[in-house]
């Protein structure tokens, strides 16, 4: 009679065991899978997304050349002013490419804006917005998108109709850029 | 404090979970169909989100970020998840007999729902810190609770309607949801005009 | 109604086991499953490919896993297995596209690492991989991801041309017609994804077949066992509590 109870007994630890280790392989196998997968795509995605950042920063700032960062969240972020995240210099004094973001409509707009050597505006890029699409997208349209170029003030800009709070936060975002431009200046004559 | 408020407000009415974010659809259109129902799921909705967010954010912000292993985040979560769940149900159902009756049943169908998983790592993708992240999690839910019973209000209403035979069922309730989120959409834009 | 199984078990034709999943059982269409990503990412033909494409690598690569291990994986930790195996896939295929689709990466956004949750996966998981041979179930899986991404195609598809004028980014009807932008946002989705259900629903009414009437999974022949990741069979367990005193 014992005898039977005891290998019942064993049975249901085994039971118990067996499901718990087997998950447990799975668990493993599959975390092994994934880190080898990543350490292989690793290099790929930041290749892919440094060459993104660099082709914005080239068609913002078409004349510049070697663009290396100047302030970042790792370097001098203390110089970073409000609303601005980045700022890169070409190393052929073409100028600098910043990047600044505000609130849009449907969530927050970052735009690259390329400066020249004397602080004129050269062009603006959109990199990321979810403004809505047909109306607020509009603000990546040239016809917007010329009345900042050639300026270092904001001034002059025209709202888009039916677009005011999409066409506001552009105007921030640029607002930022310049002044972190003018701090930039202010740096550059001390 | 600001902060949170327009989180909230964001979350609910703006960019809610359901009408705007298309998480949580299943449920949304299957469970909708009566008032208990829709409450009922609402709840174990929130409360899940609540407890998973309070769970995963530390595991990612001190576990995951640290070393690393930011993209091993969908698997950890969903695991969190899931276990989470099943601890809570049986620990709901030894101590708190009464909750477990009303809302036992609605755990285990959301434990691997868009819904959850969605807040979760929109959580990480918005980077919140913790509370904002919590604050986030009720106000999805919050939400979802308010698009739920509009929805199951309306639902009752088309039940009693003739409609023609090809839109019977799941195209008449999906067309009733179109209208719905519509008109959520007028609730764009407030925030800014509120908190500026 | 034939359903896979029953033809799994009849040794129907291997083809007709790709077809199924395609046109007779549809997942999106007929099944009424992974409605979340068809409608937040369909917003242009191509987003809806690429989503497509991605749930389709995912099902197909975890259900070939899935039924190998079927006779090993203990039947109390199926599920939570089952899960293991599908987030594996996904964070590889998320970390495949992010290197190599970085564009298709920032359309899908958090859809991408969503589709561990989609219904179709799970449940065909548990209602096919797990007891079929690896031919059936690999077949099975490219049935049901064709179907998952055509029907999302054509969504996106009808979305791009309806709110943007275009396909594949190429301007289209946008030249002369006004593009109506609201096919691009939620209530768009809802109603275009409506439609398309109406007219399936026509086109199996005109073949004698019964549509579902109820979202999710309540009316899906896996309700019981797939009950975990749809949530839309509340009021299956509701009615059961009702009718049953506990």
């Amino acid at each position: 009679m014992t005898a039977k109870k005891n290998i019942k007994e064993k049975n249901s630890i085994l039971d118990y065991i067996t499901p718990s280790l087997v998950l447990m392989i799975i668990c493993l196998v599959v975390t092994a899978a994934l880190v080898s997968t990543y350490q292989v795509t690793k290099p790929i995605i930041a290749e892919a997304l440094e060459k993104r950042s660099q082709e914005a920063r080239q068609e913002v700032l078409p004349e510049g050349k070697g663009f290396t960062p100047m302030l970042t969240g790792e370097i001098n972020p203390d110089q970073l002013t409000k609303g601005v995240s980045e700022v890169y210099q070409a190393e052929n004094n073409a100028g600098w490419v910043i990047t600044s973001e505000d609130q849009g409509y449907g969530g927050t707009m970052k735009i690259i804006t390329g400066f020249d050597a004397n602080g004129f505006i050269t062009n603006i890029k959109i990199l990321e917005q979810s403004e809505t699409p047909g109306l607020g997208t509009k603000v990546g349209e040239e016809f917007f998108l010329e009345q900042f170029r050639g300026k270092d003030k904001l001034e002059g800009v025209d709202a888009i109709s039916g677009a005011t709070i999409s066409s506001e936060a552009m105007k921030r975002a640029v607002q930022w850029s310049l002044n972190q431009m003018e701090e930039i200046r202010k740096e550059g004559t001390e | 404090m600001k902060e949170i408020l327009i989180i909230l407000m964001s979350v609910i009415l703006v960019d809610n979970f359901v009408l705007s974010k298309f998480l949580g659809i299943c449920p949304f259109l299957g469970v909708s169909k009566k008032l208990n129902s829709a409450v009922g799921m609402s709840f174990a909705v929130t409360f899940v989100m609540i407890m998973a967010t309070a769970v995963t954010y530390p595991i990612y912000t001190n576990l995951l970020e640290p070393y690393k292993l930011e993209y091993l985040q969908t698997i950890v979560f969903i695991l969190v998840i899931a276990a989470l769940v099943q601890l809570v149900e049986i620990s709901l159902k030894k101590y708190v007999p009464i909750l477990h009756r009303s809302l036992g049943i609605y755990l285990p169908l959301i434990t691997t729902n868009c819904a959850v998983l969605g807040a979760v790592l929109l959580n990480i993708k918005e980077e919140y810190t913790y509370i904002q992240s919590i604050f986030n999690a009720m106000g999805a839910g919050i939400g979802f609770l308010l698009a739920m019973v509009l929805f199951s209000g309306i639902r009752q209403r088309i039940e009693h309607n003739p409609i023609p035979l090809a839109f019977k069922g799941v195209p008449s309730i999906l067309m009733a949801a179109s209208i719905v989120a519509l008109s959520f959409m007028g609730f764009g834009g407030i925030i800014e005009n509120i908190f500026n | 109604m034939n359903t896979s199984i029953e033809q799994a078990e009849k040794g129907s034709s291997l083809m007709s086991l790709l077809t199924n999943g395609i046109i007779k059982e549809n997942p999106v269409l007929v099944l009424l499953l992974g409605t979340c990503p068809s409608l937040a990412v369909t917003t242009s033909a191509v987003n809806g490919l690429g989503m497509g494409i991605a749930t389709m690598l995912v099902l197909l690569c975890s259900n070939v896993f899935i039924s190998l291990l079927k006779n090993i994986i203990p039947s109390r930790v199926r599920i939570p297995s089952f899960i293991v195996i599908i987030a594996g896939f996904v964070t590889i295929v998320g970390l495949l596209v992010q290197a190599y689709a970085p564009g298709i990466n920032d359309a899908l956004g958090i859809f991408l690492p969503l589709i561990v949750v989609n219904c179709v996966i799970l449940g065909r998981a548990e209602m096919f991989a797990a007891r079929n041979p690896v031919l059936q179930s690999t077949l099975d899986g490219i049935g049901m991801g064709l179907g998952f991404t055509l029907a999302l195609f054509i969504i996106g598809g009808a979305r791009e041309l309806l709110g943007n004028g275009s396909l594949f980014g190429i301007v289209l009807t946008g030249g002369f017609i006004e593009p109506m932008g609201i096919f691009l946002m939620p209530p768009g989705g809802f109603f275009i994804y409506g439609i398309l259900i109406a007219v399936v629903n026509k086109i199996m009414a005109l073949r004698n077949r019964q549509p579902k009437q109820e979202m999710g999974c309540s009316s899906c022949p896996s309700a019981g066992s797939c009950g975990m990741s749809c949530g839309g069979n509340a009021d299956l367990e509701e009615n059961k509590r009702e009718g049953k005193v506990e």
